[in-house]
């Protein structure tokens, strides 16, 4: 039941605000494709247009190489999950997952109150329903909450609900629109684990909205990043998180976030932070200022530093069981604050208030230019402020 | 063991004063609301039950006890019995109407986008309007002779309706009078119901192929509104029990078109038996309160909040 999606120049305007525009998107058959952004990038907006909740006002949505524009929901044959589950609060919840069937297989009279009674095929066809609700239920082990109303189940249960009534019409996609976010913490990951396995047993197209990049990174098979309703950037979570497209992803993916250090390119071509050399260089004929990129986990501290290094003072330290997070503040400029990740069991005095040197492999620093766009670098062959 | 069994000893003496305290406490927070309650509801409700079991009359030198006197001449009273007939013929009328005309305005204008606000405020005029002053407006309309809808049904070719003439339509006539003046509210509480259905419901009928307008309606619409429903069958009902103005004004209950409040005030206020329409008003109120337990009960049944 696996189908493709195609997106191509789609964009939305609400008003005057523009809140897409012209994205272009390919999702394979079969894959697991997370929309990430911060909150107003316009994520659940091009969710919605493909569902066909709302309609584009340039570009084409394909589902499987068919044009889907004109067709209404229904009939593009795509199941979504919300945020808040939209079950149907009076109906228990095997007639929340059975709804989409009846109104599959039934005709509107059959369905109307008192009228409904009259209908000598509606037992069968009822039947045959409740027994692939049956089937669902047990996939998604929801059996015994099958008679309880929405309003007597917890939100994990609901979201089960939800997920079933997604499930039950066999969609050729399953939108998701931020479905663990009214979850607790604990049931988030547990979730998580949960959706991942069912998409692989399915084997179904799902597209995953999120503002969690976490969510995205362990679930995903790509990513796509919007900012600002254009499409940052797309591919694989260890794409985005090793090689950022623009300063907007890299601080988006990666908790902690991602260190940003301001530092400028000499006329020779050398990245210098502060005063010093960082042994990185940018591209040819690029001078003036850039910014640094450092993830927490590449930066290392040096207590005895007779080398020419940037200082940093260490404010406090984390524990965070199998990590430890360093916060630092960079010694020229008191402003900058410096995040560093490291292992638990890595000997080293840390102390507050001492002074450390900092080293980086030049290899794992990321360059972005003034209006933040990934530049490439080149290591140069004299290291300085490098780990040794 | 000693030491045990002293324990709770030493704890008895704060242990039983406690409660007693706390009861003392209670009773004290709980005085003023009680007091409040007896002298402006229990103590007038009191006084009409006892008025209701004397033969009082405003100016009577004595005044004597009746026991059920009262309420056995109301239950064959010819006057009485019509008024209760009347009355439950009026609220058959003004009850579904009103609630369905309301629910109907109130989608219909949900719809509208920069109309709203009009179409919010002129349904809701005639709720503002006095309905003694629009009565007289609405004889004019309503006149067989110089009212323009006889004028209307006559252009198209049917014969004259005496609407406050003819004693079978009295009732009918009011019913209608009473529901233009109700589906403005009845339309505002709706509206209120309909504005508070979250949107991820339509949605999600969109999506499972629910969208059509009865579809959507009957599954999301109708159940959602299934608190404000009851509540506007609540209030719909008080007020049609209540029907006096217009009868007093248009009808005086000429023609056996009496209704319970009004037989009431002629009973109490023209002929001044305060006695016999304090039992009057004792067998509206019972009716009233067994009206409204029962809705209370059946809908809530199939309410879900």
């Amino acid at each position: 039941m696996e189908h493709s999606l195609e997106l191509t120049r789609i964009s939305k305007a609400f008003g005057k605000a523009g809140v897409l525009s012209e994205i272009d998107l390919t999702v394979e058959p079969g894959e697991f494709l997370s929309l990430v952004g911060p909150s107003g990038c316009g994520k659940s907006t091009l969710l919605r247009i493909i569902a066909g909740l709302e309609r584009q006002d340039a570009g084409q949505v394909r589902i499987g190489g068919r044009p889907v524009d004109d067709l209404s929901p229904r009939a593009r044959n795509i199941a979504m999950v919300f945020q808040n589950y939209a079950l149907y609060p009076h109906m228990s919840a095997a007639e929340n997952i059975a709804l989409p069937l009846m109104v599959d297989r039934l005709s509107l009279p059959e369905r109307l109150p008192l009228i409904r009674h009259l209908s000598l095929r509606r037992k069968r066809i009822e039947a045959a329903i409740s027994s692939e609700i049956g089937k669902v239920a047990e996939a998604l082990q929801i059996e015994p909450l099958l008679a309880r109303k929405p309003g007597q189940l917890s939100g994990g249960q609901r979201q089960r609900v939800a997920l079933a009534r997604a499930m039950v019409r066999q969609p050729s996609l399953f939108l998701m629109d931020e479905p663990l976010s009214n979850l607790d913490a604990q049931l988030r990951v547990h979730m998580r684990d949960e959706l991942t396995e069912l998409h692989r047993r399915l084997g179904a197209t799902f597209i995953y909205v999120t503002h969690d990049q976490i969510e995205a990174m362990t679930m995903s098979t790509r990513i796509a990043m919007l900012d600002g309703g254009r499409l940052a950037q797309i591919g694989s979570p260890a794409d985005l998180y090793e090689r950022p497209a623009s300063l907007t992803v890299a601080r988006f993916i990666g908790s902690p976030a991602i260190n940003i250090l301001p530092a400028r390119v000499d006329p020779q071509g050398h990245v210098i932070l502060g005063t010093l050399p960082t042994g990185l260089a940018a591209p040819e004929g690029m001078a003036g200022p850039v910014s640094l990129g450092l993830r927490p986990e590449h930066i290392r501290l040096h207590s005895s530093c007779d080398r020419a290094m940037p200082m940093a003072t260490l404010r406090r330290s984390e524990h965070h069981g199998a990590d430890r997070l360093l916060h630092l503040d960079l010694a020229e400029d008191r402003q900058t604050g410096l995040i560093v990740r490291i292992p638990q069991d890595e000997t080293g005095h840390f102390q507050p208030g001492e002074t450390y040197g900092i080293g980086f492999a030049p290899e794992k620093a990321h360059l972005f230019n003034s209006s933040g766009q990934r530049l490439g670098t080149r290591p140069l062959p004299a290291r300085i402020g490098a780990a040794a | 063991m000693t030491t045990l069994a002293l324990a709770p000893a030493i704890d008895r003496v704060p242990q039983r004063s406690r409660p007693v305290r706390e009861w003392l406490a209670g009773t004290l927070f709980v005085v003023p609301a009680t007091m409040l309650l007896l002298a402006i509801i229990i103590a007038p409700l009191l006084c009409l039950l006892i008025l209701s079991m004397t033969d009082y009359e405003i100016g009577a030198m004595q005044i004597r006890w009746l026991g059920l006197g009262n309420f056995e001449k109301a239950l064959s009273d010819p006057v009485f019995r019509r008024a209760m007939g009347n009355t439950l013929l009026y609220v058959a009328l003004v009850l579904p109407g009103g609630v369905i005309l309301g629910l109907l305005v109130a989608l219909l204008v949900h719809g509208r986008t920069r109309s709203r606000a009009f179409y919010e405020v002129a349904y809701f005029l005639p709720v503002t309007a006095t309905l003694i002053a629009m009565a007289a407006v609405w004889q004019f309309l309503l006149h067989p002779k110089l009212g323009p809808v006889n004028g209307l049904l006559k252009a198209a070719g049917f014969p004259e309706m005496g609407f406050i003439s003819e004693p079978s339509l009295l009732i009918p006539t009011l019913a209608v009078i009473g529901l233009w003046n109700l589906i403005g509210f009845n339309m505002i509480l709706f509206l209120a119901g309909l504005t508070a259905i979250p949107r991820d419901l339509y949605d999600a009928a969109e999506i499972d192929g629910a969208g059509g307008p009865i579809d959507r309606f009957l599954t999301v619409t109708w159940p959602q509104l299934a608190p404000t429903t009851m509540f506007v069958a609540v209030t719909t009902s008080i007020t049609a029990f209540k029907v006096f103005d217009t009868v007093a004004v248009l009808t005086r209950g000429r023609d056996g078109s009496e209704v319970l409040l009004y037989a009431i005030y002629l009973e109490g206020f023209q002929y001044f038996k305060i006695g016999y329409s304090a039992a009057l008003t004792v067998i509206f109120l019972a009716f009233m309160l067994a009206f409204s337990v029962f809705q209370a009960f059946q809908l809530d049944r199939r309410v879900h909040y």
